[in-house]
């Protein structure tokens, strides 16, 4: 049995609503070992952001037991889980969120400087993601001056340059064209193999499902099918 | 990180424009306000110091009491034994001592044939202004104080005895010639008539209304021999070397000097005052402070609330930005003292541009200054008819803590409000 | 409709806009508060001046000059018919000067004596108190006056003067009456009588140095060794004061609405960056852009406007505080030699004011919010539906 990065156990997400409550997210059981390339599918409102957003520690479940890498995410406080976050987790967003005001070079080296990594070795860790990313020619561009995939490359560089165990990726495809996305995809695919970080996405992409090795299908708000991929490789 | 900080701050020109711009215009108004006020008490303080109060005072007792009175009969005598006396003291070495007798008399310029030509009532001073074998006194210290040298505006100073010089603007009116002769008809200290001739060798103009309007000025000993004033004087002004006034050493001066020589049961017994004592200086001053203060306080109250929702906006601009640093894995306090960090920064900058604009306009004001003459008709009080700035260390540093107190303290404000919210709300607004 | 829009629309800003609210609040109170101090002290100073010293304009005599000793005591002549006609009618009083000097405690004091009609209405100088006598001659004084020669109500002391022949003359006075004002042109250095006292001890019976006459006179005919000074003219120094005053207090204006604009501007400009899809929202359900520019613009006034009542709200009773109980100046203000400047001075607003004060305000914010709209016009409606603007 693989070593288990993320145990998900009874778990219940509701949120108030009105007067009352809505439940986003019921009765989650799941385990994802690390080397996975997995991802969460399901239509809009089936609770797949909000699954994501609790893995990443962003958010609290209401119910059962949350562990990831270890850690549960309950017993977090806002330290705690900024740590986690910071040395062991990526994130790539639909709209990639790059900082506007910073290089694509000071993008990446953002979550290195959180870490505190001495300047000769965070340049050379940028170097590297860059390169992985195929960008070491946009080092100095803001993000106003890159297109979508470009951008969507630069999130990826820098939700992978601290090497995390775990890459959380929602939607992030749903900007980009065809050939942006299967060139990103790509990429991940490629990252997954080579550093065994593991993925998980939240996706209704068919181009995204297609690469996935393992699909995960939510639909109102509980797991309906767990089923083994093959990937496109 | 801080660098990384700093970059972003000013790449984004909503982020630090704005406030920028706020900081700069209140440490402007700040620097400015302080710069005119300073010089405006350092003015007073000095024209009051060498034409009045001095930084010390020494004079009777009961001459005290009425002050504003100048009475004669109640001048000091004995005027060598008090000096004499005071100077065995280590701390007398801190002053230097100006004599002057205040008198007033009917000025009489006779005609040709000796027949009154002009009458009228006059205020004369009596300064120190000839060097003279056995006396105590430097008359290059009145020179400097009263600046003689530059306020003669035609003539010459008193070089032997029975010269006088008279205001400038009494002498336009007199319409007689330099070196006429001019009587003053007075009483000398101990009641009796006096008349005794002068010179009129010279004119002068302080630059003061409550001077320029009237007045004689003569040599110190002319004056103690026309008003039977043998070592004595109305009042002996002390000054610390540099001119500048402090308060404190004042206060300590006169404390020993009344503690030594101050005689309860003696009303001719000398006492020194200082110059906070006299005219309500001290009272004016204080309150000037006060005035002053409040003023700041209201702008800086007005600059905090601007920059206040300065943050705020900026947040509301920001969430995405730090929607994605929490996901990083920033916690939620690293990115408050960043922002923090930017507004101490901002505040550095804006105070910086404002203090610069501040003193230059301070500066302007120090050079060019500001004519009053038009309130000073009717005044007693001993101004310089022209206001002036005055620049030191304290206007270069004056501007920092509104400037800088006030974007921290608008950040952090604007800052709790975000971090009251939890971070999942904070990473939806991130999706909008 | 769109009033109604746009006053939802910050309302649903919240505190962020009634931060702004409240910026503009003080805006608008420190404003009518300094105009209101600046009114108050103008007009206490003119009306102080007008009832205690020049009336409603003088007629001198040539050859006086009051801040000239040398001229007092040769300045004086019978007054023209005219204006002993007035005086006749209780339209003017007359005043003799002189020069003279005066031994309170056996001390030489050197003064401006000024006799003056006792049956004058036309100052506020109590005249009326110089007919109480007790074979001394009765005289009035200032309080500053009294304080400096160190005299109380009923004190005697001896005076001396010239006579119009050159002889000195001597003789006893009572303080009759010792006056408060808080016009120093009155009081410092000055001792008043009455005129037939002045003449008789100066021998120049029926003559006088200048008449003060009635508020609201016209220009009396004279002769020419007599000129005319109205009201404008003896305010003129007054006023060029108060001007200058003034300057510094527009800075402090200035200043305060520089930062009340760049928060208002500021907020106009993130409500544009922030609200691109609404924008393109309304332009989709038909609105204009000149709508949209104005539906902005509002949001932007509306702060001021909802300032007016937030300022009425808190600033009614400091104002009303000042304008009814006023402001106890420090004593030292008396040795300004200011008119007006001493004891309380009531603060003065005028309904005008407060008019010119909002009309002021809210014109610049209009300003303010409208330049950044500007950009509206250039606006895409399909670009802005999809968050971009140009």
């Amino acid at each position: 049995m693989k070593q288990a990065l993320i145990e998900i156990r009874d778990m219940v997400k509701r949120y108030p609503m009105g007067t009352g409550e809505f439940t986003a997210l019921e009765d989650i059981n799941l385990d994802l070992c690390k080397g996975e390339f997995a991802g969460l599918v399901g239509p809009s409102g089936s609770g797949k952001t909000t699954l994501l957003n609790i893995i990443g520690s962003l958010d609290v479940q209401s119910e059962g037991e949350v562990n990831v890498l270890g850690r549960a995410i309950r017993e977090l406080d806002g330290k705690g889980s900024a740590r986690l976050r910071s040395h062991h987790i990526g994130f790539i967003f639909q709209t990639y969120n790059l900082l506007p005001v910073y290089s694509v070079y000071e993008n990446v080296e953002f979550p290195l400087l959180l870490l505190e990594i001495e300047s000769a070795k965070r340049h050379r860790m940028v170097m590297d993601a860059l390169e992985w990313v195929d960008l070491t020619d946009k080092l100095k561009s803001r993000p106003a001056q890159l297109s979508g995939g470009q951008c969507q490359r630069v999130a990826i560089a820098r939700a992978m340059v601290k090497k995390p165990d775990l890459v959380l990726a929602d939607e992030p495809t749903a900007n980009l064209d065809a050939e942006n996305s299967h060139h990103i995809l790509r990429t991940m695919d490629q990252l997954n193999r080579e550093l065994s970080t593991t993925f998980l996405f939240s996706t209704h992409d068919q181009k995204v499902i297609q690469y996935l090795r393992r699909k995960i299908t939510l639909f109102d708000g509980k797991v309906a099918r767990d089923e083994q991929m093959n990937g496109v490789a | 990180m801080l660098k990384f900080l700093i970059k972003g701050l000013f790449r984004d020109r909503s982020r630090s424009l704005i406030p920028i711009l706020v900081v700069s215009a209140g440490v402007t108004l700040t620097v400015c306000m302080i710069s005119f006020m300073q010089g405006y008490l350092r003015d007073m303080i000095y024209e009051n110091a060498r034409f009045a109060t001095g930084h010390v005072k020494i004079v009777t007792r009961s001459f005290s009491d009425m002050i504003d009175q100048r009475p004669l009969d109640l001048a000091l005598l004995g005027v060598s034994d008090i000096l004499d006396k005071w100077e065995t003291q280590p701390q007398s070495a801190e002053l230097l001592w100006v004599p002057r007798i205040s008198f007033g008399g009917l000025l009489d310029i006779p005609d040709e044939n000796g027949e009154t030509r002009f009458q009228g009532e006059v205020g004369g001073m009596a300064v120190v202004m000839r060097p003279h074998s056995d006396s105590r006194f430097d008359p290059d210290i009145e020179r400097r104080l009263l600046k003689l040298d530059d306020s003669i505006v035609r003539g010459r100073m008193p070089a032997t005895p029975g010269e006088m010089l008279v205001s400038e603007q009494m002498f336009t009116q007199l319409d007689i010639p330099l070196g006429h002769t001019a009587s003053i008809i007075g009483s000398t200290m101990f009641g009796s008539m006096v008349v005794h001739n002068f010179t009129i060798v010279g004119t002068i103009e302080f630059g003061i209304e409550a001077l320029d309007r009237g007045g004689v000025i003569i040599d110190f000993a002319d004056a103690q021999s026309m008003l039977d004033m043998e070592d004595g004087a109305g009042e002996i002004l002390g000054f610390f070397p540099d001119f500048e006034y402090y308060p404190d050493r004042a206060d300590g001066l006169k404390e020993s000097f009344n503690a030594i020589l101050t005689d309860e049961s003696d009303e001719f017994s000398p006492l020194m005052l200082t110059e906070y004592d006299q005219n309500q200086l001290g009272a004016f001053i204080q309150y000037s402070g006060y005035t002053l203060g409040i003023t700041m306080f209201a702008f800086v109250f007005v600059m905090v609330i601007v920059l206040w929702n300065a943050g705020l906006m900026q947040g509301i601009r920001r969430y995405g930005e730090i929607g994605v640093r929490l996901a990083m894995g920033e916690s939620k306090g690293h990115v408050f003292r960043a922002m923090i960090i930017e507004s101490l920064a901002i505040g550095c900058v804006g105070s910086v541009i404002g203090t610069a604009v501040g003193l230059a306009l301070s500066y302007w004001m120090q050079a060019y200054g500001f004519d009053m003459s038009h309130y000073m008709t009717n005044s007693s009080m001993m101004m310089s008819n022209v206001m002036r700035a005055h620049v030191n260390l304290r206007s270069y540093l004056v501007g920092f803590a509104p400037g800088i107190g006030a974007t921290v303290l608008g950040a952090a404000m604007a800052g709790a409000g975000i971090f009251k919210r939890q971070t999942s709300q904070l990473f939806k607004e991130l999706e909008t | 409709m769109i009033t109604k829009l746009a006053f939802r629309n910050i309302r649903g800003a919240g505190l962020r806009t009634w931060i702004n609210v409240f910026i503009l609040s003080i805006v608008y109170v420190t404003i009518i508060w300094f105009e209101g101090l600046y009114c108050g002290w103008v007009n206490q100073a003119e009306n102080d001046m007008i009832d205690w010293e020049i009336g409603g304009g003088q007629v001198v005599v040539a050859g006086y000059d009051r801040f000239d000793p040398f001229s007092w005591d040769d300045a004086h002549a019978p007054l023209p018919a005219s204006v002993e006609q007035l005086r006749v009618d209780g339209q003017a009083a007359a005043i003799l000067v002189s020069s003279g000097v005066v031994y309170p405690q056996g001390r030489r004091q050197s003064v401006l004596l000024k006799g003056i009609d006792t049956r004058q209405r036309v100052l506020a100088i109590p005249t009326d108190s110089m007919a109480v006598t007790d074979g001394k001659v009765p005289i009035v004084l200032g309080q500053r006056m009294a304080h400096s020669l160190d005299v109380q109500q009923g004190d005697s002391f001896t005076m001396k003067w010239r006579t119009a022949g050159g002889a000195f003359d001597a003789g006893d006075v009572t303080v009759a009456c010792i006056m408060r004002t808080t016009v120093p042109a009155v009081d410092t250095g000055q001792i008043w009588l009455s005129l037939e006292d002045l003449q008789r001890m100066k021998e120049l019976p029926g003559e006088a140095t200048y008449a003060v006459l009635a508020i609201k006179s016209e220009e009396p005919t004279t002769p020419d060794n007599w000129r005319w000074e109205d009201t404008d003219f003896l305010l003129s120094n007054l006023r060029a004061i108060m001007k200058s005053e003034a300057a510094g207090e527009y800075i402090i204006f200035a200043m305060l609405l520089f930062m009340a604009m760049i928060a208002i501007f500021d907020t106009q400009v993130l409500s544009l960056f922030h609200r691109r899809r609404e924008m393109g929202t309304l332009l989709a359900l038909g609105l204009t852009r000149r709508q949209l520019i104005r539906l902005f613009t509002l949001e932007g006034v509306l702060h001021a406007v909802l300032a007016i009542v937030m300022a009425a709200a808190w600033g009614t009773p400091l104002l009303w505080y000042f304008g009814t109980e006023g402001w106890k100046l420090p004593e030292f203000y008396d040795e300004y030699g200011m008119a007006g400047m001493s004891g309380t001075l009531i603060f003065d607003y005028s309904v005008g004011l407060v008019v010119r004060t909002i009309i002021l305000v809210v014109f610049i914010t209009t300003v303010v919010s409208w330049w950044p709209t500007r950009r509206i016009a250039r606006l895409k409606p399909t670009d802005a539906l999809r968050g971009k603007l140009s």
